[in-house]
């Protein structure tokens, strides 16, 4: 199954998600998709993945401290230590899965996060075969106000 | 007025507060992680206007809503959720839901979602 994509809904989402101005900007792919730890799958209601995505752990740690207005310097620490703080990452997934939206709606099949991992190797071999075969591959660059960016690739 | 929020996510039961607190309520907010738990609370009483998730293990919304009424218990409930389909805000409505406010919502959608129940 095909849905679209649109970085500037998710910009959209997210700042009034996080209560602050967030852009996302569609940009070349730059990353090999090994490189970015977290994974998260969508599917539709018969389990049909929908959309994979991934992201870096910078955006991972700045969207989770955002989301609860954990200051902006703890995300940098853990960065800093490439470490993904569980909190932060627990704050993530309700970002991923409010992302949901953005591949579904009222007109088309409903979609919904069905798995996060925080490593790539640990992707399901259904996750990963989806990400092999889908054509449509959109990176985009997130920036996120008082806070800071990252990186998100969708494959849909 | 007594309120417990419903959402097994910690980050939304923080969010939903923090736009409580804008609301204007700063009293007597409880939180329940689970459907299960949310019952606890309604039972034990006090509470009147119950803001809950759709989705959650157990126990979710819904069930929460139909174990609420199958109860007996009055107690006001409206939903909060990322669900944004229009068969899900309907069975809501349907089931008895008094609102319905799709993540991520604006303080005044949250505000103008509550004022009819709050009645401000």
């Amino acid at each position: 199954m095909s849905v679209p994509f649109h970085a500037e809904k998710m910009g959209r989402l997210l700042s009034d998600l996080l209560g602050r101005p967030v852009s996302a900007k569609i940009g070349p792919v730059t990353s090999a998709a090994s490189d970015l730890p977290i994974v998260a799958s969508y599917a539709i209601d018969n389990g049909d993945l929908a959309a994979v995505c991934i992201c870096d752990l910078e955006f991972a740690l700045n969207g989770g401290a955002a989301l609860c207005l954990i200051p902006a310097c703890e995300a940098a620490t853990n960065l800093k230590k490439k470490h993904l703080d569980p909190l932060l990452f627990e704050n993530f997934k309700e970002i991923l899965n409010i992302c949901a939206q953005l591949f579904g709606g009222s007109n088309t099949q409903r979609v919904k996060l069905v798995s996060v991992h925080s490593k790539a190797s640990e992707a399901p071999e259904t996750t990963k075969k989806f990400m092999e075969q889908t054509r449509m591959r959109r990176e985009a660059q997130i920036s996120i106000a008082g806070y800071g960016e990252g990186r998100i690739t969708v494959f849909c | 007025m007594s309120i417990l929020i419903v959402d097994d996510s910690k980050a939304m039961r923080m969010i939903v507060r923090r736009a409580l607190h804008q609301a204007g309520f700063h009293q007597d907010l409880k939180e329940a992680a689970t459907g299960a738990e949310a019952l606890e609370v309604v039972e034990s009483g006090g509470i009147e206007l119950v803001l809950c998730d759709w989705n959650m293990p157990g126990m979710n919304g819904l069930e929460l809503l139909e174990k609420l009424k199958s109860l007996g218990r009055t107690v006001k409930l409206g939903f909060v959720t990322s669900e944004c389909a229009t068969d899900i805000q309907m069975l809501a409505r349907q089931s008895g839901a008094l609102f319905f406010i799709t993540k991520p919502f604006t303080p005044d959608a949250f505000l103008s979602a509550l004022e009819p129940i709050i009645g401000r």
